[in-house]
This record gives structure tokens, C-alpha cells and sequence, in this order.
């Protein structure tokens, strides 16, 4: 993982049109602004990776149902 | 109407009419795309659920809904972005369906309504919408 080390109203850019800025360091939250193309969706990690598991569940329920397993 | 050949571990060699074949070009969160998928009605449970079988892995399929019936009241505003991803122009093209998890006592059947899958019925591609700027829950209970 690339380190990069950022202060308040600075930013970064990411390939040639995503820019994300930190707009506030308040103990141990950071507020970022990121602006990125319509066609970039930006996601909260922590929401994404709870989808994701649901979305293995939702595979999982075949398997198992197929196993002839619960209902 | 044109059928296409679909071979499910739960539901042998099925033909499934053309309309039901969509593809999801980004896949959906976790299993990165493109994903071609059939929907699978299954007659052994509720009429509005199905399997979205990946249709080039027979052992990989999606417990499903179609909301509205259970949830009558569920309005997903479909962001912009993925409004022009997926080219709908009508609501009439639209189809939408929601992904179910949980199968048993410890965990009870609950439907993801925060991230459901739409997909365009005239052009026959779909995608995983979040729907970030909602409280939809992402696990609604199901009554069994």
C-alpha cells in the first residue's frame, strides 16, 4: 500500500481526474471531500464489505437449499 | 421468443427464455463481472421467488425476490450515474429484484433492500445499485 502523508487542505490525485482532499483532522476523524466523474462510485469501505457479505449469503442459501439441506 | 441453455447444480439443464438472461457488466459487489445471469423461478417456494444462476457456473446462484409483493411500500430512487449505466429511460423497463440471505432459525431470511438489482429489460443488462443516499435497510426481515 502507497503511504502518502497529507495535511488539512491538502489532496491527492488519483489516476487523472479523481481528487480527494482532506478537509478536516479532528482527533482521530478525518473528514475527506473526493471528487471523481459521474461514472466513479465512491463507497464507504465498511458498507461495501457488509453487501458483499450479504451478497455471499445469498449465494450460500443456494448452495445449501441445493444440498437439500434447510428450508 | 429465443431460449437459452442455462446448467444450474440445483436445477439441471434449464431453458430459460431470452428475456430472463441479463448480463451485470461490473457483476455484483464480490463476484466482479461481467456475470451473466438467468432468472430461475422456483416453484418450490413463494411466486416472487427466484435464482439468479450465473450462467457459466452451474454451483453459483442468488436467492431472490421481486420486493414489491412483501414490500409494498419500498420506493428505490435510482441514482444518476447508475440511471445513465444502465441506460433506463422508463420505469416500465425496468426490473427489479432484491438479493435474500439467512435460510434457518439462527439466521432468519432477511432481504436486501439497500442494494437491489435492477435491470434493464429492453436492453438486457443489469448492475447492483446502492443506494447510498437511502435508508433502505440491508437486512429486512422476511416473514417466512
Amino acid at each position: 500500500m502507497l503511504v502518502l502523508t497529507r495535511r488539512a487542505n491538502q489532496s491527492i490525485i488519483i489516476g487523472n481526474d479523481i481528487v480527494v482532499t482532506v478537509l478536516e483532522i479532528r482527533g482521530d476523524q478525518v473528514r475527506l471531500g473526493i471528487t471523481a466523474p459521474r461514472s466513479v462510485s465512491v463507497h464507504r469501505e465498511e458498507v461495501y464489505a457488509e453487501i458483499q457479505r450479504e451478497n455471499r449469503e445469498a449465494a450460500q442459501r443456494g448452495t445449501r437449499m441445493a444440498d437439500g439441506g434447510a428450508d | 421468443m429465443r431460449a437459452v441453455l442455462i446448467k444450474s447444480e440445483r436445477w439441471g439443464e434449464v431453458d430459460v427464455a431470452d428475456e430472463r438472461v441479463f448480463v451485470l457488466p461490473d457483476g455484483l459487489v464480490g463476484f466482479p463481472g461481467p456475470l451473466r445471469i438467468a432468472l430461475l423461478d422456483d416453484p418450490s417456494a413463494d411466486a416472487d421467488a427466484m435464482w439468479l444462476q450465473v450462467a457459466d457456473e452451474p454451483g453459483l446462484a442468488f436467492s431472490a425476490i421481486v420486493p414489491w409483493l412483501r414490500f409494498p411500500h419500498y420506493e428505490p430512487e435510482l441514482p444518476v450515474e447508475d440511471q445513465a449505466a444502465l441506460a433506463l429511460e422508463r420505469t416500465d423497463d425496468a426490473m427489479v429484484v432484491c438479493l435474500l440471505a439467512g435460510d434457518d432459525d439462527a439466521r432468519p431470511s432477511t432481504a436486501n433492500l439497500l442494494a437491489p438489482v435492477v435491470m434493464n429489460t429492453r436492453t438486457g443488462v443489469g448492475r447492483q445499485v446502492v443506494l447510498w443516499e437511502s435508508s433502505w435497510p440491508l437486512r429486512a426481515p422476511v416473514a417466512a
